[in-house]
């Protein structure tokens, strides 16, 4: 072999080896780092939209609507797309409606990535400006916008959402998870230069909408919850308080106030402080009210008899060196143990706790869910503060009589009397009545969890005894209703300022429960320094009747006290509150009356009526009548009035 | 007269399987950018050029096919060639930059890279040289030192507009050749040390060419920056995987890796045909190179011999140059993929050296 040919056959082996080499790298490349690369590529060349799911309503007890998602429009720049800035922000700027200053928006545009907010839920006339303009880079998006059609209603209850739809706080928070729903994905191809290239086939993933959510608030009750409260805080000249109203047998929670309120359209308008809901993170020394528990321990213990007597030492009692007086300044001798709770005597129910002992009056608090948390499905509650006997002193025991060196939540207090009022079982309380998809279908139904017995059925029988005594012959005479008997306690505890306890800064509460023998109300009422006024028989007791009374009318309880019916509806109930329509048979005219012309029209026209209105305001009469045929016309013809006329109960013998 | 045979048919097929695979990949990786560039009228843009430059090309291949083996030996013809390519050289550094380079002249339409001619050129001219010297290889005045100056005259223009992986191509095959020729390896030892030097100058005196040196050595260190091309290209091959996203389905011409259509269209065709179509292309080059060499081997005389040796390693080491440059084995150099990628000097130049080699096919020794 000549030298040429040996130097061309290593040159040869050379170029194999190189293309060897090359072969090699390339099932490197393409098969053992294969999966490294496409990830790499997806990083760069893919982007994941997030499309939102339109979230869940938040419906009342009765399926009206206190929260939902309306559609709204967007609007978003791609910057990438935008050549002239100034001229594109300058344009923009000029639709006022927008609130945005031209240096705003530009500072927007100068976002590196392909896509910049500008402006988010807008008015349909905005976005619809917007798109008139057709700038490059700038576009309009779906979006939904959370609205709270009754306004400041129920608002600690239902909470808010931020801008992307996410609870934040209240039933938004708490069921965050049905009402979310789950967002979808779509991968959009994306090419180096210019954004979005190609939307992916691959990988789209629709968004599951939200469900709704069933409160067991009535929007009806909620409304004379915090009717009621605010006119109590108005005439004692208080600033805030809160009412609950709970099903004492299930623990549903028919209403929750908190006031000050806010609105939750516009959330970011009001102070933290109004974002609270008062009845379950509020804390306070329940006073009075708290005897309630000192009574039950006293019967548990087998300490206490109703008729017992008991020495009041004319109005003061000394407990390691402190004297405790009577409210009042009463000075009260002797009195049963029935007479104690009802006049509320301090020295009494003293007596009383101190005899129960340290040891099994904490037993007897602490399982009436004191020092813990109710469990109510709403975020934040706050679990109270009672200490363990071991921390106590000399005083603990007394004082903790009469409700102080313990701080409790509204929600506490009423859960609590519930326990009494349904014959001695704690039950936990609630808001989710349950949860529905959007065809109505029931996804999921509360479940409660298992109620513990506190107090024995007969100790609880007595116990409603001496409450009702408080309303009828006690301090709680002024929560009294005519239709109903009424058990309960009123409350006046004095606020603790810098460890002392304030002269006349005050807490007045009533709770109670009605109708006292079948109770279907647990109310609470909790006036938060009133300035006119302090003791909680005096100021809480009348909302709670006002309440109660309302209440119980809407919910159509016959009265327990034979002989009374009489209307006392609050006006304001009448033009707002239209019982639910009973059933009629198909094809009938439904009952207008009292309906404003504009509801009055929807509900005919719904039940495939047309309408002939004549006068002003609300439906006084109708024709036909409720239940009659309307003929081949379907024609109803409404008379109008300025005031509303009272809805009569039972007065079409229902 | 050497009796004719008939044309090296694998190696005419291979170069015709490799230049349609090429008008092909040109098209998927070009059409974005022609709509683009174009204002979105015609993807045809690139493809449609390619094909013109092809019917030259394609002329200019099969004229040299035919032609008589002894015009091509003509030292006069050969001499007027590299008189002809060294004033186009010089005249060329005259033409109005194109991205800061001077390597094109501009036609109506056309842009002509006479470097790249100068590729085959080079090849018949020391084909020519060390047939002629071929006893004396070794001998410093009469052969290294002319062999050097030409080639230095050359190099060193092409090195002026610059284009530096040009140059390096002609340097390596025209060592190669003289390696082919017998040179000593104490001769080889000199030149190694007065080349790599001047080499490694060379290369790191531009900054581009350090960055780009840089870069390959660590190309993930700046995958947004310099390292950029390199980075892609290799996302470009990696995401083919065994066989392929399918042709035109590649992501990343989409303005992700920067000339998709001329030095990084290996890169495509890892991405769209996978492991299975780069290696169908590495093989199609194989067969090139192959019956290139088995041509060498039965050409009548040492100047053809040469020439064959010449135009093979010219195709053979830039096609695995291209391809080592879009795998991150070597530093981004400015080189095509011969008969495959956008470029219609470079293709002109690969088919002229086709066109030679099928016509060397038809003698034997």
């Amino acid at each position: 072999m000549t030298l040429s040919r040996k130097r061309l056959l290593m040159v040869s082996a050379f170029l194999v080896a190189w293309a060897i080499v090359v072969v090699a790298r390339l099932a490197q490349v393409q098969i053992l780092r294969h999966d490294d690369y496409v990830a790499k590529a997806a990083r760069q060349q893919e982007r994941t939209i997030e499309l939102a799911p339109v979230r869940g309503s938040i419906l009342d007890a009765r399926g009206r609507i206190l929260a939902e998602s309306v559609p709204a429009s967007s609007i978003y720049a791609d910057p990438q797309a935008i050549t002239d800035r100034r001229a594109t922000a300058k344009k923009l700027a000029a639709i006022k409606a927008l609130g945005l200053t031209r240096a705003q928006i530009e500072q927007k545009l100068k976002s590196d990535s392909e896509f910049a907010w500008i402006s988010r839920q807008v008015d349909d006339e905005v976005a619809a400006e917007v798109r008139k303009l057709d700038l490059a880079g700038i576009y309009a998006l779906e979006e939904h916008v959370r609205a709270y059609p009754k306004g400041s209603l129920a608002a600690s209850v239902l909470g808010f959402v931020n801008v992307d739809g996410e609870g934040l706080s209240g039933a938004e928070l708490a069921f965050e998870e049905s009402l979310g729903g789950r967002a979808g994905k779509v991968t959009v191809l994306r090419d180096a230069r210019r954004g979005v290239y190609l939307v992916g086939g691959e990988g789209k993933n629709a968004p599951v909408d939200g469900v709704s959510v069933e409160l067991t608030i009535d929007e009806v009750i909620q409304y004379i919850a915090e009717t009621e409260l605010r006119s109590a805080l108005a005439s004692s000249r208080a600033e805030s308080g809160s009412v609950v109203v709970m099903d004492p047998t299930s623990g549903a929670i028919l209403a929750l106030a908190s006031l000050p309120d806010f609105d939750p359209n516009r959330f970011r308008d009001f102070s933290k402080n109004a974002w609270r809901n008062r009845a379950i993170q509020d804390l306070y020394e329940p006073g009075s009210t708290f005897k309630i528990i000192t009574g039950a321990a006293g019967l548990e213990e087998g300490r206490v008899t109703p008729s017992q007597v008991i020495d009041c030492e004319q109005g003061s009692i000394e407990i390691s060196g402190t004297r405790i007086r009577e409210h009042g300044g009463h000075q009260y001798g002797y009195l049963t143990f029935e007479d104690v709770m009802a006049h509320s005597s301090n020295v009494g129910s003293i007596k009383v706790g101190l005899a129960v002992g340290p040891e099994a009056f904490y037993r007897r608090v602490t399982s009436f869910g004191f020092g813990s948390k109710s469990g109510v499905d709403l975020p934040g509650e706050a679990s109270g503060i009672l200490r363990s006997p071991k921390k106590w002193s000399a005083l603990s025991n007394a004082v903790l009589s009469i409700g102080q060196e313990i701080a409790v939540t509204p929600l506490q207090i009423a859960r609590a009397t519930a326990a009494i009022a349904n014959g001695g079982m704690l039950v936990t309380p609630h808001v989710l009545s349950r949860v529905v998809d959007r065809e109505g279908n029931v996804v999921k139904d509360y479940a409660p969890p298992a109620a513990t017995r506190v107090i024995s059925e007969k100790n609880a029988a007595v116990l409603n005894e001496i409450l009702k005594g408080v309303v009828s012959n006690g301090t709680g005479k002024r929560a009294a209703l005519e239709d109903h008997q009424v058990a309960g306690k009123t409350g006046t505890a004095q606020k603790a300022e810098h460890g002392r306890y304030s002269p006349d800064k005050t807490i007045a509460s009533f709770v109670g429960y009605v109708p006292a023998d079948r109770p279907r109300l647990v109310i609470l009422v909790v006036v938060d320094e009133p300035t006119i006024g302090q003791y909680g028989g005096e100021i809480a007791a009348p909302a709670f009747k006002r309440i109660a009374e309302a209440t119980l009318r809407y919910l159509r309880v016959e009265p327990s006290i034979p002989g009374r019916n009489l209307d006392v509806d609050p006006p304001y109930l009448r033009a707002r509150s239209k019982p639910p329509a009973p059933a009629l048979p198909a094809g009938s005219v439904p009952d207008l009356r009292g309906l404003d012309a504009r509801d009055a029209i929807a509900a005919a026209t719904a039940a495939g009526f047309r309408v002939r209105t004549s006068g002003e305001g609300f439906v006084s009469t109708q024709s036909p009548e409720p239940g009659g045929a309307a003929g081949d016309a379907k024609l109803v013809r409404l008379t109008l009035a300025p005031e509303p006329r009272p809805v009569a109960d039972g007065g079409e013998g229902r | 007269m050497s009796r004719k045979l008939s044309w090296d048919k694998y190696l005419f097929v291979a170069a015709i399987v490799i230049v349609v695979v090429g008008l092909v990949m040109i098209y998927s990786a070009s059409a974005i950018l022609a709509m683009q560039k174009t204002g979105g009228e015609n993807p045809y843009l690139f493809l449609v050029k390619q094909c013109i430059w092809l019917g030259a090309g394609s002329l200019l291949m099969f004229g040299l096919m035919n032609l008589d083996a002894g015009l091509v030996r003509d030292q006069r013809v050969i001499y007027l060639l590299l008189g002809g390519i060294v004033a186009a050289l010089v005249l060329v550094l005259f033409q109005a930059p194109i991205n800061g380079t001077h390597r094109w002249f501009v036609l109506p339409g056309f842009q002509f890279q006479p470097a790249e001619i100068a590729k085959p050129v080079v090849v018949l001219f020391l084909a020519l040289f060390l047939s002629q010297k071929e006893e004396r290889v070794n001998e410093l005045t009469s052969t290294l030192l002319p062999f050097a100056a030409v080639l230095a005259a050359i190099v060193g223009l092409i090195l002026l507009q610059p284009d530096f992986g040009t140059a390096a191509m002609i340097l390596l095959v025209s060592c190669a050749m003289l390696f082919v020729a017998g040179l000593s390896w104490r001769r080889i030892g000199a030149v190694a040390l007065a080349v790599i030097p001047l080499g490694l100058y060379v290369m790191l005196s531009a900054d581009y060419r350090r960055d780009r040196l840089t870069t390959f050595l660590n190309p993930e260190a700046d995958p947004l920056g310099k390292g950029f091309q390199a980075m892609q290209s290799l996302i470009a091959i990696g995401t083919g995987g065994v066989d392929g996203l399918g042709l035109g389905n590649g992501r990343q011409k989409l303005f992700f890796l920067p000339e998709p259509h001329t030095d990084f269209i290996f890169s495509i065709i890892g991405e769209e045909l996978g492991f299975i179509g780069a290696i169908v292309v590495v093989a199609l080059f194989a067969v090139l190179v192959w019956r290139g060499l088995v041509i060498a081997t039965r050409t009548r005389d040492r100047f053809s011999y040469y020439v064959a040796v010449g135009l093979t390693l010219m195709l053979g080491v830039q096609a695995l140059f291209n391809m080592s440059v879009t795998l991150c084995l070597l530093p981004t150099k400015g080189l095509p993929l011969p008969l495959v990628s956008y470029g219609g000097s470079s293709l002109l130049a690969s088919m002229i050296c086709v066109g030679l080699l099928l016509n060397l096919s038809q003698e034997s020794a």
